[in-house]
């Protein structure tokens, strides 16, 4: 009894004290903020390109912040399993993550997940991925309109890809519902293997997804068509965008994205915004995107809300077309 | 440059100073990590990429690769003195390596381990050097049709490492299968098998699922037997093999080394599975085929002389194609990419610093290694002499620890302990732990390339026969499937007879 008592009233106090805590934390929360380290959850696995970014993102807000932002990798799922972690965790700005945004808006349609797009507070976006069509440098085709002729003679051209209902292999099958085509899409386990199953001639083209870059400068591969761009890449001004060859836009580009836990206090979550955005911007780490091929493309976490919805109906729509069974 | 002026060069690269000082503490961390079950490379490779940000991509790399191919050299300590595999490539060891060290005989397994390996490594690192180029064509000539041609050999041979019941075997191997189907499907972005837990959507990882298995029901099979016997051999005396153990020995590390060059090549091969596929064959052609897993000498040879030789051949892919062929290989993909190199067909010509002074490395790394693994055996041992009170509790936690860090995931630490019981049930039961996670290792690669296979031919069966190299492969599988049939069939009569007589 006497052990039961003593329970009771360490609870009674640890509650009491978790809520003076809370009061204190609301006053003087971003004045305070942070008094200890950050925790940045990774979607991504540890030594992957998407990881290293991130790594670099915590090294920099460090600085700014003056707090350890410590980096743990919850890799899975296609960002599902770090989403739902980070959607349970307290919104006190103490934990973050680093995610995708197709994790938010195609995935919840395919299959059930514990958090919803209003689980999150979303604080920015600092690259996207661009998808392309590509091919072998010895492929018969020249460019873009003489491959849709072939494509259209020879239904069941072959394309691999890094996954199925990957932004780039929704990309090739938005192309094939605009000009009537027909493809065999065979999936891989990832870029590089996508990759590789073209340079070895397995298939007739391959959906780019940013891991063939490198083949490009080396002249081992072509790229025909860039998916998500309304206009022509900078470094790529004779590849044509869908706009060229009067197709709608493929798919959204899915983007890399830092967020919160819903519930956030609005100061606190500024404050973490503003840090994340000063150091995307530093040099070093613009540099580092540059290294992997990726475009610095910055977005605040307001716009990112605004069009996390009309995302989700895109692909719906998508998937309603292409006859894929929803949960949602 | 031509030939031999590029060898010298990478040389010259390897014998800088601080290229041979992040060598020694490649292999040096290699050789920790491997003795020690439970953390391999990936796991470690990862915790220090960052400390490669600030040192040349040469050296980054020099050092990450010493971890490697170091961890395959330490790995086989502790799976011959405490039969417990330091590494997942070092499981095959175990089944002869821990008998020798039972019959007092852990000096030459040991030696031969390390010989086997020095040797493997340094015909492998010639076999770098001459072959890379042409022969990473060769493996981009693998599609779908021929891997799953490949994995159907593979799993063919998995009942050649039935040491005892094929039925059993067969049995474990169909266990492997379905455990490796869990999480999404890769055709379909589905998941299977998850019973709604989002921490199984990327499946189950090899590491809690061998830990378990092998690590975690060793402990406590050997919990049980402490006071009977001593199961950690701490006198090692004479590493030096005699000329018998040589005579045993060269063929066996000649044909793993061989096989393990090649397997090491292939996308999704790589060091595991050369150690299952060389003893299997050593077993096969072997004149005494009983002798194994009870103390043969080639049973030791062969794995750990194709586990490093595949360790190094797997370089291969990566330095000359830009292709990662296994998580290791992807780590060093991401090691080069901060340093904004971009391996593929051009970067031997655009790097040869980096090509040439790593491979050379290697070279200087292997005979540090044999130094550190041989003359020094004594302070590895030391590690492993602990008393079992401490050494068992230590390495669960270490193996606990491994687990963890790979993906921090919860739900791994409770699959490696539940695979540790289900492990120590199947061994007290005479259920062998290797086909179980051989077909877990193969069946994704199966699905995935027979599905990919047949999206490409419409459906039709007749592609998996399209190609010169997998009729090779499903003729060599159809072989080796009619010969093992024949000795159980004859096993069968041996019982039947031997029952018989015991009735009559």
């Amino acid at each position: 009894m006497e052990y039961k008592k003593s329970v009771s009233r360490f609870v009674g106090r640890g509650v009491l004290g978790a809520l003076a805590l809370a009061f204190a934390g609301s006053a003087t929360a971003a004045a305070d903020f942070p008094a200890g380290p950050i925790t940045m959850y990774v979607a991504y696995a540890a030594g992957g390109t998407t990881d290293l970014t991130a790594r670099a993102l915590a090294q920099n807000t460090e600085k700014i912040l003056g707090v350890p932002v410590v980096v743990e990798n919850k890799a899975g799922g296609g960002s599902t399993v770090a989403n739902a972690l980070t959607a349970s965790k307290k919104p006190d700005g103490y934990t973050v993550l680093v995610s995708s945004t197709s994790s938010l808006t195609m995935r919840p349609l395919l299959m059930k997940v514990a958090y919803k797009p209003e689980s999150f507070r979303p604080l920015m976006q600092y690259t996207n991925y661009v998808g392309s069509l590509v091919v072998n440098t010895d492929a018969p085709w020249k460019d873009i309109n003489e491959f849709i002729e072939d494509a259209k003679k020879n239904p069941g051209m072959s394309y691999s890809s890094a996954g199925t209902h990957t932004q780039q292999q929704v990309a090739v099958e938005t192309l094939a519902l605009c000009k009537g085509l027909q493809f065999k899409h065979v999936t891989t386990k990832g870029g590089s293997a996508s990759n590789t199953m073209l340079m070895g001639k397995h298939v007739n083209f391959a959906a780019g997804s940013g891991s063939h870059l490198p083949f490009l400068e080396q002249g081992v591969f072509r790229e025909l068509l860039i998916f998500h761009r309304e206009d022509r890449h900078p470094k790529y001004p004779d590849t044509p965008v869908m706009k060229d060859i009067g197709c709608p836009p493929s798919n959204p580009a899915s983007g890399l994205i830092v967020l919160a836990p819903a519930g956030v206090p609005d100061d606190v979550a500024e404050k973490l915004a503003s840090a994340f955005k000063q150091a995307a911007e530093e040099p070093s780490f613009q540099e580092l995107l540059n290294k992997f091929n990726m475009p610095y493309d910055y977005k605040s976490g307001e716009e990112i809300m605004k069009e996390i919805p009309p995302e989700v109906e895109w692909y719906r729509d998508y998937f309603k077309k292409a006859g894929v069974e929803m949960v949602q | 440059m031509d030939f031999f002026s590029s060898v010298l060069h990478g040389f010259a690269v390897a014998f800088e100073w601080q290229n041979l000082v992040f060598c020694f503490f490649g292999v040096l961390v290699g050789t920790l990590i491997g003795v020690l079950p439970g953390l391999g490379p990936v796991g470690t490779m990862s915790i220090l990429l960052p400390i490669t940000y600030g040192i040349s991509p040469v050296t980054a790399i020099i050092m990450l690769a010493g971890i490697y191919y170091g961890a395959q050299y330490g790995g086989s300590t502790t799976s011959i003195l405490v039969g417990v595999p330091g590494e997942a490539s070092s499981v095959v060891t175990a089944l002869d390596g821990h008998q020798m060290a039972l019959k007092g005989r852990p000096g030459p397994a040991l030696g031969i381990a390390a010989f086997g390996s020095f040797i493997a490594g340094t015909l492998a690192i010639v076999g770098l050097m001459a072959l890379a180029p042409p022969l990473a064509s060769v493996a981009l000539r693998f599609g779908p049709p021929e891997y799953f041609a490949l994995m159907i050999l593979g799993l063919v041979i998995l009942t050649y490492l039935a040491q005892r019941s094929l039925g059993k075997a067969l049995l474990m191997a169909a266990v492997g299968v379905v455990l490796g189907t869990v999480g999404l499907d890769n055709m379909t972005g589905m998941p299977r098998f998850t019973f709604g837990r989002s921490e199984l959507l990327d499946g189950i990882d090899i590491a809690p699922l061998a830990m378990g298995l092998f690590g975690v029901s060793e402990i406590l099979l050997n919990v049980e037997r402490t006071i009977k016997k001593g199961v950690i051999i701490d006198k090692v005396k004479n590493l030096l093999p005699t000329r018998k153990d040589w005579v045993q020995a060269f063929f066996p590390i000649m044909r793993g080394s061989l096989s393990g060059f090649f397997l090491g090549i292939l996308p999704g091969g790589g060091a595991t599975l050369s150690t299952f596929v060389s003893y299997s064959v050593e077993k096969r052609i072997s004149k005494k085929p009983e002798e194994f897993g009870h103390g043969a000498i080639a049973g030791v040879a062969a794995p750990e002389s194709a586990n490093n030789a595949a360790a190094q051949s797997s370089f291969i892919p990566l330095l000359t194609l830009g292709v990662p062929g296994n998580s290791v290989m992807a780590i060093l993909l991401g090691a080069l990419m901060i340093h904004g190199i971009s391996p593929g067909p051009l970067m031997i010509q655009q790097h040869p610093d980096l090509f040439w002074g790593v491979v050379s490395s290697m070279y200087v790394g292997n005979v540090m290694l044999l130094l550190l693994n041989l003359p020094m055996i004594g302070i590895w041992i030391r590690l492993l002499r602990v008393p079992y009170g401490i050494l068992f509790p230590l390495i669960l936690f270490v193996a606990l620890t491994g687990a963890y860090v790979i993906n921090g995931n919860e739900m791994d630490l409770y699959l490696m302990l539940g695979f540790g019981v289900f492990g120590y049930l199947m061994r007290k039961f005479d259920y062998e732990p290797a086909p179980l996670i051989l077909a877990f290792v193969l069946s994704p690669m199966l699905e995935n390339a027979m599905r990919q296979s047949l999206v490409l031919s419409s459906g039709s069966l007749g592609i998996f026969v399209s190609s010169y190299i997998s009729i090779g492969f499903l003729t060599m599988a159809a072989l080796l499937l009619i010969s093992s049939a024949m000795p159980a069939l004859k096993k069968k009569r041996e019982t039947f007879a031997a029952t018989a007589e015991e009735e009559a």
